[in-house]
């Protein structure tokens, strides 16, 4: 079942939460929405639940097409996971699950033999099995969290919506739950959207990521595009480290120190200024002499550590802007890199961000 | 190794506040409890047995345990009520109907007392329109009690009705429980120790209660005598015996009803994370 | 020298996002321009979608029979003294209250209550700083008994006093001795009022100080000040809001105290007689129509007294929960 959702505005108060947000989840994707803390990521989610209504009568929820803006929660047929399990603290694990089909008024609801079966079979699916009889303040962070999901599951929503569903887990169960959860979603196929604020977990559990900021999405694309291709500032600071430094702008061209590098012809800057300029740590390149046919940078060694998948340098370059490089050790051993060093620094896949449109430039200067 | 050492404290008062503390308690409540259990123990079986088997006590004991059990429902139904309207909804003026709630505490019980009486006296404000008698009749006991054990249950529910996770309404909601069955499924579980907890505080309260009592009661002799009143009676007419037992009695079931309350509280805690 | 060829140069710029996001940021842009002003009311989708609330009508009807019980069994009553204590006019009120054994009352209440406070006040804070501050045996065994007085009967408070001190018991005829008489006198009733009042400041001040923890205490020893400088300086600011909410419900119950001072006053009027018992007395006089409207005059009095108590607690509540 496909979800779209269209033009939806949300206040609380004088906070304006969503900012007129469209998104389309094709039917059996798992969907990220990453973000800072009040991005509006999680509003987003309780009003594609039906926990909370947009503010205007322009916003509309689809499900496969259907218009279900006026249904409340009990009605779009969706599991919702919370971020604090939101166990029944008063019920054991079976009688949790078997909540939503119990609830069901008398002609629809299972008859209890085929209730505890369902039960039953969900315990396998979530490898809790022995646990029916427990309650939720015997189960460990990670079973609890297994035991919302199936209970979750048990009325076979057509939709599962997850608000950080591993946030209050250690980081350990954290990367098992993730693992496991991306096996049992490429096994029942469940259109699913989750809430996030770890980009790390986003990039590697989603089909597609929409990174959102300030009510609005920035980028909705899979995780290797919103990546590698970030569509905006925002996006590039949010997933992972950034260098940063400021060139200034003049008719189409860009100057770094003595520097000048041409502006693709799309990138709508002012005329003349400043403008900040980003390079992931892993695309400094780090030299001892400089390169033939590329532009190098001359850079003085401040710190490096070592210790870690990678080896972290950082550098003071020429034009004084401070700079993180990320090699391998490999690398590392053959350059010799020792604090003090001057080396010779060249800069791959330099990014620029002007206004928002104006970003579908394929050009290499 | 081996060696013991004096307890050193970084702050300084402990002996001279726990001194002080046990030599208060001692005067005002250990030693004179101590005297009425000493002068209990004196009490002869045949007379225990006569004060006690006394119709007149039998009566007592029955209306008071009575009209208080009916007067602490009462609040648990209404007390409930208020407090989940006071939790839940916002309406104008909610603050001074919070404060409001507190009036039976703050008011002293003879004013309480007189004023319910004449209220619902047959030509009182409420009195005149009710088809039956209430001012001294068990009636009125019961609505005098009813009075003083009301801010009991609101106290104890408001905490717990705003500790309850409106996640779990949430979860409840989206597995497409009606807000009927939430509530009697999901919150109504959660809330159910404070209930009874508030309850018994009533409860208890309601049975040694006096001033608000003995006015609208009318006192009649083994009709709408409290026992509190019984004691008083005792006492006036020097048969130390029998206030003595009767005390005593009370006494065990307030304490019986103190212990059952610490009880419900360790039971409404069982499913709270033993983390937490 | 300096100029290097940027046509040359092999640095490169971002490749671009993939068409679909541009797709979704270029309909972001087209849309026409949303209002940019909060709306002031939740819409009505917004009130059909609450999941965590009832109905309307059921909210309505809930609230309606909350708000109609409270002022059948609160207000009313409230309202009813202040319509009966005037219903002779101000002349009868006034002079129900500058009668001599109303004033003797009001005198004696307010004895009682200067002494019972300012002493419990002293034991609620004393017991609060041993059993918040240290941990020490029988600790538990201290704070129910503690609790006691909330337990016991008002009469049984006072029927404690008599067996005490009353005629015929060593205490009593050791002060009668003395030609002092404790039943039946003005010291029965103080010690009988600071019996029932003595729980409420040390109740208060406990889980205060608990919460509070020693730290800041012991930062104070550890910068030198001795134990009283430390108490002003740092205890002391830190409860003063817990404390004043023990203060205000211990004078309300102090002031209006009548089944254990009942008992052990002996009720000469102009002597032994609090208010709570003067309006008892006058409830109950021959003259049915004159005694009552002069007990709800004085009832109007002690009303006040509430009110002024409930609106005080509430100053503090809102004082604390600002905290």
């Amino acid at each position: 079942m496909s979800i779209e959702v269209k033009n939806i505005t949300k206040w609380f108060g004088q906070f304006k939460a969503l900012d007129n947000v469209s998104l389309t989840v094709n039917s059996g994707e798992l969907v990220a929405l990453l973000g800072p803390s009040g991005s509006g990521k999680t509003t987003l989610l309780r009003i594609i639940a039906g926990l909370e209504a947009p503010s205007d009568d322009e916003g509309q929820i689809l499900f496969s097409g259907a218009d279900v803006s006026d249904h409340k929660v009990g009605d779009r047929n969706v599991g919702f996971v919370f971020q604090h399990y939101a166990l029944f603290r008063n019920m054991t694990v079976f009688d949790n699950i078997a909540f939503g089909l119990n609830v069901r008024p008398r002609a629809t609801r299972p008859t209890k033999q085929e209730i505890h079966d369902k039960v039953m079979e969900l315990l396998r699916l979530i490898q809790l099995e022995s646990f029916a009889d427990r309650y939720p303040n015997q189960l460990s962070g990670g079973q609890r969290q297994r035991v919302a999901l199936a209970r979750a599951l048990a009325v076979e929503p057509q939709i599962l919506l997850l608000d950080e569903p591993f946030g209050a887990l250690d980081a350990k169960v954290r990367v098992e739950l993730r693992a496991w959860l991306r096996r049992l979603h490429d096994q029942i196929h469940l259109t699913s959207v989750f809430v996030t604020h770890d980009q790390e977990e986003a990039l590697e559990l989603a089909d597609r990521v929409a990174v959102m900021s300030n009510g609005k999405i920035e980028q909705f694309d899979t995780p290797d595009v919103v990546f590698h291709h970030p569509a905006s500032e925002f996006v590039m600071n949010f997933l992972g480290t950034v260098n940063q430094f400021s060139g200034r702008v003049s008719k189409g061209l860009v100057q770094i120190g003595q520097y000048k590098f041409r502006i693709p012809d799309d990138v709508n800057l002012s005329e003349s200024g400043t403008a900040a300029i980003f390079v992931r740590p892993h695309d400094v390149a780090i030299s001892n002499r400089p390169q033939p046919d590329k532009i190098c940078l001359r850079a003085l060694v401040k710190n490096v550590h070592s210790a870690g998948a990678h080896v972290r340098v950082d550098l003071v370059t020429e034009t004084n802007d401070e700079l993180t490089a990320e090699l391998s050790h490999q690398e590392n051993e053959q350059l010799q890199i020792a604090v003090g060093q001057s080396v010779f620094v060249h800069l791959r896949n330099l990014r620029i961000f002007g206004q928002a449109s104006a970003l579908n430039s394929e050009d290499s200067v | 190794m081996a060696r013991k050492r004096r307890r050193h404290h970084v702050l300084p008062g402990f002996g001279l506040t726990l001194g002080f503390t046990t030599f208060y308690l001692s005067v005002l409540t250990v030693i004179p409890l101590a005297l009425l259990f000493l002068r209990f123990s004196g009490v002869s079986w045949a007379d225990f047995k006569e004060t006690i088997f006394e119709p007149r006590v039998l009566a007592a004991f029955r209306l008071t345990f009575g009209a208080s059990f009916l007067a602490a429902l009462t609040n648990a139904v209404f007390g409930f009520l208020v407090a989940w309207v006071l939790v839940r909804y916002s309406f104008r003026g909610k603050r001074v109907i919070d404060a409001i709630v507190d009036l039976p505490f703050a008011l002293p019980t003879a004013v309480s007392g007189i004023t319910l009486t004449a209220l619902y006296a047959p030509t009182g404000w409420i009195g005149r329109y009710l088809p039956f008698e209430v001012s001294y009749t068990a009636i009125g006991i019961y609505i005098a009690l009813t009075f003083i054990g009301l801010p009991f249950v609101v106290r104890a529910m408001q905490p717990a009705l705003e500790e309850v996770d409106k996640e779990l309404e949430e979860v409840s909601a989206s597995l497409g429980a009606t807000r009927w069955q939430t509530f009697w499924k999901v919150i109504f579980p959660t809330v159910a120790p404070s209930l009874l907890a508030g309850f018994t505080m009533a409860f208890a309260r309601a049975i040694g209660e006096y001033g608000s009592v003995v006015f609208i009661a009318g006192n009649m002799q083994g009709k709408t005598e409290i026992l509190p009143l019984i004691i008083f009676y005792k006492l006036g007419e020097h048969d130390y015996t029998g206030a003595t037992t009767v005390a005593v009695s009370m006494l065990v079931a307030s304490f019986a009803l103190l212990f059952f309350i610490n009880m419900i509280q360790l039971w409404g805690s069982r499913y709270k994370d033993e983390e937490n | 020298m300096s100029a290097i060829d940027y046509n040359k140069c092999h640095i490169t710029f971002c490749a671009a996002p993939s068409k679909k996001s541009q797709s979704l940021a270029a309909s972001k842009e087209n849309s026409q321009p949303k209002a940019q002003q909060p709306p002031k009311y939740k819409s009505p989708l917004e009130r059909r979608l609450e999941s965590t609330t009832e109905p309307r009508w059921v909210r309505y009807l809930l609230t309606f029979l909350a708000l109609g019980f409270l002022f059948l069994f609160l207000v009313l009553p409230l309202i009813f003294v202040f319509a009966h204590a005037f219903n002779a006019g101000w002349k009868v009120y006034w002079a129900a209250l500058v009668e001599p054994d109303t004033l003797s009352a009001i005198r004696l209440t307010l004895l009682a209550t200067l002494i019972a406070v300012p002493l419990n006040v002293l034991f609620g804070i004393c017991a609060a700083w041993c059993i918040a501050k240290f941990n020490f045996p029988g600790k538990g065994i201290l704070v129910t008994i503690i609790d006691l007085p909330f337990a016991i009967s008002p009469v049984i408070a006072g029927m404690l006093f008599v067996f005490m001190f009353g005629a015929g018991t060593f205490l009593g005829d050791l002060f009668n001795s003395w030609n002092i008489k404790i039943i039946f006198a003005v010291p029965g009733i103080v010690i009988a009022t600071m019996f029932v009042t003595m729980p409420f400041v040390a109740k208060e001040l406990i889980p205060v100080m608990q919460a509070q923890g020693s730290d800041e205490e012991m930062a104070a020893r550890v910068l030198g000040a001795n134990g009283w400088q430390m108490f002003m300086r740092v205890t002391l600011p830190n409860i003063k809001w817990g404390l004043l909410y023990g203060i205000i419900l211990c004078n309300a119950r102090a002031v209006g105290e009548f089944g254990a001072v009942a008992v052990v006053s002996g009720q000469i009027r102009g002597r032994t007689t609090t208010v709570p018992l003067h309006i008892e007395q006058l409830y109950n006089e021959i003259d049915p129509i004159t005694g009552v409207t002069a007990a709800f005059a004085v009832a109007s009095l002690l009303t006040m007294l509430a009110l002024v108590t409930l609106v005080l607690k509430t100053i503090v509540e809102m004082k604390t929960e600002i905290k």
